[in-house]
């Protein structure tokens, strides 16, 4: 395909602009996102252990149920029996209790004793997986939402932009470029393929995820315009008045009961709990589970009505059993979050996500080899004050992301016992990690930094799984929950070699790479040798 | 969702990926000294389409489309990177 040079060069020019003002903070949203997809087995792998006993059978939890509405008869207005309890839900009969906004609420966990008393603890789910979602969905920015949200919908925009005018520098040269990987003496030429080989194959997929960003940042405003352009009496949304009792001493069904329909009607959904809301004096149920052969709104669920005197299910918020209409918008969201298809596609997404994370890397390694001042024969020349504050700001930010998050989580078991906010502290912790990060790679320079960070990264992520061994041991009040939980042990643990293999490799390219470049080892001055390349003794630490 | 069938139709695909780049004369993985036949080209299509009937079999339609494509994408992302590593190797050891 044929395009004008000078149409090329402009969209050129658009493509490396906008990649450099978002790009480290796309790194920080494809990284953490990787991260994000498996967000509920990180909850559960770091949430504290209850204190209530063993939940009774899910036939004694009307009994249950009723001790504790004797109790705490505000647990009325909004209750679920969970089916299977688990590490982030331990409870068979939980409630929620409103906060000060709409989104805030306490939930409660109740249990029998030995002695049969009835057992309450307020529940405390590890908040270290909301805190990377939220670097995830704010681009890593420590603004309140009003401020981070539009500032990460322009990113996304910047990136829909840095995608077409992309794929149009790289059209021209489709046939010749597509799946190359010149690995040579031309390091331009090289970066130039990594990031061709990781952003033209998966277009779709950002494409995807840009259009999507752009959506839920801008969410309130679209509706705000369809509301006054389309709908100018107000919406009409159907709200369907709950079914009330058949009769008026009839009685919700228990939840064995409730199961045993949902599994005749739908085959294939796993349920995950059964809630309950009092409202004007009806009492209105759900059902949440997942079916993994179809796509989710939510992450990790689908949610729908349910009546509760007959276990009726009303299927029409069930993916796969949609309008159309609901069922486009459904495909925009499992799009995005990757939930459909269980956890292989959750693998698919995690690997997608962090050959996203490369991508923008290697855009900004790009930008750097495209302004190196090559060696002349009177001597290596200075790299560009711009080149060398790119090269600092790449290593310092991105590797800034990667430790911070690894050390908060590697705190993540040793914090409950000793600090009332953890949110707080996890928040503090990345941050302050993240800032250090970033002043240590200016003050040492990007090479030497990206070699340092590197290694700081991998010490970091080996004391997550080394964090879970002293919960075996029960050392310092850490602790170790038994079940699946031990893959985010082995994650973390394979992800150690890799960032040392990353920082061997950064290591010798500082040593023995070109020294007319901002990755050799700085305010060298001994005489080269005539290939440009640094002799290995020059690198010193 | 039936895992076995599943499992089928990400071999299916992945071996299909793999295929199409083998068939791209920018593939790395192979010596050869000529240019991939179509024959490659075809049984990639075959499997990649193998794929897609053992996914909709399995699952419903948009989400077995869109399982299918990711895995075509990372296939396609990583398969330049194995085949740069093999040539690598060749190299080092020639």
């Amino acid at each position: 395909m044929k395009i004008r040079n000078d149409v090329i060069k402009v969209y050129k020019d658009v493509h490396i602009w906008v990649g450099i003002l978002s790009g480290l903070m796309l790194f920080i949203a494809f990284y953490a996102g990787a991260i994000t997809m498996f967000e509920k087995p990180l909850e559960r792998w770091a949430t504290p252990p209850s204190s209530l006993a063993a939940p009774p059978p899910l036939a004694g939890a009307e009994v249950l149920l009723q001790a504790v509405l004797a109790e705490h008869p505000q647990a009325a207005k909004n209750y679920l029996i969970v089916v299977e309890p688990t590490v982030d839900a331990p409870a068979r009969v939980i409630w929620r209790e409103p906060g000060k906004s709409r989104r805030q609420f306490t939930e409660f966990g109740a249990s029998f004793a030995d002695d049969g008393s009835l057992q309450v603890e307020q529940l405390r789910k590890a908040p270290v997986a909301q805190l990377v979602d939220t670097l995830h969905q704010l681009v890593g920015l420590p603004f309140p939402d009003a401020l981070a949200r539009p500032i990460m919908g322009a990113v996304a925009l910047l990136y829909a932009v840095a995608l077409v005018s992309g794929l149009i520098i790289f059209l021209p040269t489709l046939a010749k470029d597509l799946l190359a990987m010149r690995i040579g003496h031309n390091i331009k030429r090289l970066w130039m393929d990594v990031h061709n080989a990781l952003g033209v194959v998966s277009l779709p997929f950002h494409v995807v995820m840009a259009l999507t960003c752009v959506v839920f940042a801008f969410h309130d405003e679209f509706y705000d315009v369809q509301g006054a352009v389309v709908y100018e009496q107000g919406v009409p949304w159907q709200r369907e008045t709950p079914p009330g009792p058949p009769t008026p001493d009839a009685r919700p069904l228990p939840a064995v009961e409730l199961l045993r329909l949902a599994h005749v009607q739908q085959p294939g959904f796993e349920v995950f709990n059964f809630s309950f809301k009092q409202a004007g004096g009806q009492l209105e149920a759900s059902i949440t589970g997942l079916d993994t052969r179809y796509g989710t709104r939510a992450r990790t669920y689908a949610s729908t009505h349910l009546n509760p005197y007959t276990g009726e299910i009303d299927p029409h918020d069930l993916p796969g059993q949609m309008e159309p209409w609901d069922a486009a918008v459904n495909t925009f969201f499992m799009l995005h979050f990757g939930s459909f298809g269980g956890n292989p596609v959750r693998w698919l997404y995690l690997l997608l996500g962090l050959a996203g994370a490369l991508l923008f890397y290697t855009g900004n390694l790009l930008w750097i080899e495209s302004r190196r001042r090559k060696q002349r024969a009177d001597g290596v020349p200075e790299q560009t004050r711009s080149a060398r504050v790119l090269g600092s700001l790449t290593v310092g930010v991105s590797l800034g992301c990667v430790v911070g998050i690894s050390a908060t989580l590697a705190a993540t078991k040793w914090l409950p016992q000793r600090v009332d906010n953890l949110a707080a502290w996890h928040e503090g912790i990345y941050y302050a990690v993240f800032v250090a990060a970033v002043a240590w790679a200016f003050v040492r320079g990007a090479p030497r930094a990206a070699v340092e960070l590197l290694r700081l990264a991998a010490l970091a992520t080996l004391l997550i799984p080394l964090s879970s061994l002293a919960g075996v041991w029960g050392i310092g009040g850490a602790w170790h929950h038994p079940g699946m939980g031990f893959i985010v042990d082995l994650t973390a643990l394979a992800a150690v070699p890799v960032f040392l293999a990353i920082a061997a490799y950064t290591r010798r390219r500082m040593c023995a790479g070109h020294t007319d470049s901002v990755w050799a080892q700085p305010a060298s001055s001994q005489p080269l040798p005539p290939s440009g390349r640094g002799p290995a003794s020059a690198c010193q630490e | 969702m039936n895992l076995w069938l599943f499992t089928l139709a990400a071999l299916a695909g992945i071996a299909g990926g793999w295929l199409f780049y083998l068939a791209a004369p920018q593939q790395l993985w192979r010596v050869s000294p000529r240019r991939p036949g179509p024959a490659l080209l075809w049984s990639g299509a075959a499997a990649v389409l193998v794929s897609l009937l053992l996914l909709l079999a399995t699952m419903g339609a948009m989400a077995a489309v869109a399982t299918w494509l990711t895995l075509l994408m990372l296939v396609g992302t990583l398969a330049p990177f194995l085949g740069a590593w093999r040539a690598h190797r060749r190299r080092s050891r020639a």
